[in-house]
């Protein structure tokens, strides 16, 4: 009997021992990232029969439990997976945002100081000093310009490499994660069926660790192994056998780096199907901010040097020539998919003449066995373009043409950046001072005699207001002769023609000959005459400088409804709303994930109030039946005096 | 509810770091006075100031612009004013000159009066401004704009150019009148025109041709008027540009209150927001030290 005792003793001493081991195990591993704390599960041992009937053996560990479960761990995951996403992305953002929304560093600074430039040229159009500073503010306008572009080129760069980081880190984790498989299958075999806990939760936690990477599903198999999947349901890990993932190039762009992952050798394209994590926000943050900041910008340099150079062109420069182009910037890019198997080729240019419609999203124009179709990528939507596609007539849509030749096969693809490379191509073409046209082209004056006295004897008074893309220089001149009999002024010259003219209803309205608009008021004679004139010493003329500086204000962006300044605020407004969106969801994730983890801690943290109190407990269980082992001895010892007497 | 040590742990210092944030914030606002001080602060706010900093600047430059133009017109008037005066002594000298009680010797006098009001009257027409432009050449500043052949016959080779300034978002005023439409555009009495030197070479010939003409009186008074009328247009330009400016005032006084109600800081509030903020900091940090020191161990 005193042997039943001293077993029953002994198998307390050993499940109360396990006991303390397993709380000490719980409080080292406290602060484990994704330890699930450990619970000893006791049981009676088998008891022995008597003739009185069955007497208990004391107490046996039946298992080790982890106290885990499933659906608060997937929770955790995946706020796991958007809160690392918004928090990438909110960073990125709100530099992007900050840099190109600085009120002295950013774009509209720029713009204002330049213009002021121009207006100062205005007031003062012969002097060269004056003229020089217009150039320098163009200088330092199309400098700020392409260090803005250069600052986003190197955020594109950190992107490329961010993405070539966070695809390296998940191709570890998915290896470690295969490993992890192996050996719990490994472990469970050996272990008779028993869990091996601390595996199970450092592949939890690999798979934890996954998901700040990019947002990842898991099915675990009945043999215990987890199989990991990404994007659309691609494997990632299958049982023993990770699948990685590359960076590939993009087939229009090789600059542009493509995710694929690589599965019996052969690597398919997945970038579209990514989400959620670092991944997700650095894909996210290239497409959505970094791409269409860049067009954006780009736009309004294409937009600014187009318009700028037209009114160039209509003026007179202080050497008596017409006007020459002020800035330079690079036509659209247009590049064929690498897949493309035909011969077709296709060159896209401005269409200046419409360059108010321009858009800061790129395009795919394709070629499906007949005809070409153009779509639009910022929303997937088909655009409709006249014309043939030839030199004379070509394709025309958004402020751009585009021209095709060769022989392409149905489903080629040519993808056109139209002002993406605009920031950063745009440069000053002018260094002559004397090169700015701030004079209008034409004089318009009445006749006068040899000596410059008047011989008009009627009132009638001509003022020339502007000149557009078809007036030619005036060699000869023009001379407007009135007739007050038909009411119609007669004009030859560098032209020939007539137009009415009735001093009671038409005086201070407005009309166009030969490229020139002029405003007619008062009531000439017949016979009085005006006459149109090259301006070719007119120095003092300002009249083109005025048009210039007009453009500040001029709605010459998003199909004439914005101006520069305008389209600059809309994209500052428009990143400013991603970042604060991005912070804001940043925000809510990190409160979502602190409820799941609180809700995983719930069950699987460690609490070290409970697990003193289970030392406290198992340390008295220990006492308690250690004290039955003295109790065992001491009647043991009783019965051997008792004997031995 | 069970709560893992870690957990506490770690919402403790979140808290920490989320009120520091905040604090920051705050103290990045008071610092610099400003209420928004990146786009994502007020998207909608940051674009606001993209285009009232436009229409300060502009407006600033009307200023500007309105500065030089009304040097400009100062100028002209005062040369204008100059061109009057000499005008009115020729008329006088002629009177006297009409005077039958003068004799040739007299009349030969006043006549060489008179020819030295022709020279400062075209020194006048003649003069450039304060960047060595011609006042009166029209666009062709760099030309002096009347010249004279020596025998009494006087051209005007500037244009009939006037240059207009900006000195509103819709409003342009001229800064100044071509010589053609002041010394040139005179009507002549028997139909055509006649200019001011022309005008002046004639009354001091008949004077020294001791034959003084009433009718070149006549013409000397037209063409006083046509000065006087172009005074009175300049006059008007200068009232205009002086509106102009009382109108460029208010809207930048109008502007920089809109740009101060949606970038500036209300102080009061967010002093207060700040004191509040650091109570709260104060708080999660004491709070968080009271929590991490209960713990059973520390009664074993």
């Amino acid at each position: 009997m005193a042997v039943g005792l001293l077993g029953t003793a002994a198998s307390g001493l050993q499940a109360f021992q396990r006991g303390i081991a397993v709380a000490g195990h719980n409080i080292s591993n406290v602060n484990t990232d994704g330890y699930s704390r450990q619970r000893i599960e006791l049981g009676t041992r088998p008891p022995s029969f008597t003739g009185q009937g069955y007497i208990g053996n004391g107490v046996q560990v039946n298992s080790i439990n982890r106290l885990f479960d499933q659906f608060t761990t997937d929770r955790l995951r995946d706020t796991t997976s958007t809160s690392a996403q918004y928090d990438t992305l909110f960073n990125y953002s709100s530099r992007l945002s900050n840099l190109l929304g600085d009120s002295k560093a950013g774009l509209g600074a720029g713009l204002e100081t330049f213009f002021n430039s121009v207006q100062d040229l205005a007031n003062n159009p012969s002097s060269v000093p004056v003229r020089q500073l217009v150039l320098s503010e163009a200088d330092s306008l199309t400098g700020r310009i392409q260090g803005l572009d250069q600052q986003l080129s190197s955020m594109r760069d950190e992107i490329n490499n961010g993405l070539g980081t966070v695809v390296n880190e998940i191709n570890g984790i998915t290896s470690a994660i295969a490993d992890a498989n192996r050996n719990i299958l490994d472990a469970t075999t050996q272990g008779a069926g028993q869990a091996p806990n601390d595996l199970l939760d450092k592949r939890d936690a690999l798979v934890g660790k996954l998901s700040e990477l990019v947002s990842v599903r898991t099915v675990e198999q009945s043999d215990g192994s987890l199989n990991v999947f990404v994007g659309s349901g691609q494997s990632l890990v299958t049982g023993f056998l990770a699948s990685p993932l590359k960076i590939t190039q993009n087939g229009f762009d090789v600059r542009r780096s493509e995710i694929s992952i690589v599965s019996g050798g052969f690597a398919a394209e997945i970038t579209d199907n990514l989400t959620g994590g670092k991944l997700g926000a650095l894909l996210d943050f290239r497409d959505q901010s970094l791409n269409k900041a860049e067009n954006a910008l780009g736009r309004i340099a294409v937009t600014l040097s187009t318009e700028f150079n037209r009114q160039q062109n209509l003026g007179m420069d202080l050497d008596g020539q017409m006007g020459v182009d002020m800035f330079s910037f690079s036509q659209p890019l247009t590049s064929a998919h690498a897949a493309n198997s035909g011969t077709g080729n296709v060159t896209t240019t401005f269409d200046s003449a419409n360059i108010r419609d321009l858009t800061t999203s790129d395009y795919i124009l394709g070629f499906d066995g007949t005809s070409y179709s153009l779509t639009r990528v910022s929303d997937g939507q088909a655009v409709t373009m006249t014309g043939a596609g030839t030199a004379a007539n070509p394709f025309n849509a958004e402020g751009l043409n585009f021209v095709v030749s060769g022989t392409p096969v149905a489903g080629d693809r040519f993808q056109i950046t139209p002002t993406r490379a605009g920031a950063p191509s745009m440069t000053l073409l002018i260094s002559d001072p004397g090169d700015i046209a701030a004079a209008a082209p034409a004089t318009l004056s009445e006749a006068t005699n040899a000596n410059g006295l008047p011989v008009n004897s009627g009132d009638g008074a001509l003022q020339l207001q502007s000149v557009d893309g078809t007036f030619t220089p005036l060699v000869s001149g023009i001379t407007f002769t009135y007739d007050a009999v038909a009411q119609q002024f007669n004009y030859a010259g560098d032209a020939t023609g007539s137009f009415a003219y009735n001093p009671a209803t038409d005086s201070g309205n407005s009309f166009t000959v030969a490229g020139m608009r002029f405003r007619i008021s008062g009531t000439p004679a017949t016979g009085d005459s005006f006459v149109a004139a090259a301006n070719t010493s007119g120095s003092g003329d300002n009249t083109n400088a005025l048009l210039l500086a007009g453009l500040q204000s001029a709605q010459t962006m998003e199909n004439g409804n914005a101006s520069f300044q305008d389209a600059n605020g809309q994209l500052i407004s428009d990143l400013g709303a991603r970042t604060r969106s991005a912070e804001i969801t940043s925000k809510a994730q990190a409160s979502l994930k602190s409820q799941a983890q609180e809700s995983r801690d719930a069950l699987s943290g460690v609490n070290l109030d409970e697990e003193a109190a289970n030392l406290i407990r198992f340390q008295q269980a220990y006492s308690a039946i250690a004290q039955v082992v003295t109790v065992a001895n001491t009647t043991f010892q009783t019965l051997l005096s008792a004997v031995g007497r | 509810m069970r709560i893992g040590t870690l957990n506490m742990f770690r919402q403790g210092i979140g808290a920490i770091i989320d009120r520091q944030t905040d604090l920051f914030r705050t103290q990045q606002q008071l610092s610099s006075g400003k209420r928004i001080n990146r786009p994502s602060d007020d998207p909608s706010g940051a674009a606001q100031l993209v285009g009232l900093s436009e229409s300060l600047k502009v407006t600033r430059q009307y200023q500007r612009n309105i500065d030089s133009i009304r040097s400009r017109l100062e100028l002209e008037d005062s040369s204008l004013a100059a061109v009057g005066d000499a005008l009115q002594r020729a008329r006088e000298l002629t009177i006297q000159g009409l005077n039958d009680t003068n004799g040739p010797e007299e009349r030969t006098g006043i006549a060489k009066e008179i020819r030295q009001i022709l020279d400062e009257v075209k020194g006048l027409a003649n003069r450039t401004d304060g960047t060595g432009e011609y006042l009166f050449a029209g666009f062709q500043g760099q030309t002096a704009p009347f010249t004279d052949n020596g025998a009494g016959v006087f051209s005007f080779v500037g244009d009939q150019g006037q240059r207009f300034v900006q000195v509103g978002a819709a409003r342009q005023i001229a800064d100044g009148d071509s010589g053609f439409d002041v010394f040139m555009k005179i009507p002549a009495s028997g139909g055509g025109f006649e200019d001011v030197f022309t005008t002046l070479n004639k009354l001091a010939n008949d004077l020294e041709a001791n034959t003084p003409n009433p009718a070149t009186l006549d013409q000397l008074d037209k063409a006083m008027n046509n000065i006087t009328g172009i005074r009175a247009t300049t006059g008007a330009r200068q009232n205009a540009v002086d509106r102009q400016e009382t109108v460029n005032v208010a809207l930048i006084s109008q502007l920089e209150n809109t740009r101060s109600i949606v970038e500036d800081l209300d102080y009061a509030e967010a002093a207060s927001r700040l004191n509040k903020q650091s109570v709260t900091l104060q708080a999660a940090q004491q709070a968080f030290i009271k929590v991490q020191n209960l713990n059973l161990f520390n009664f074993l």
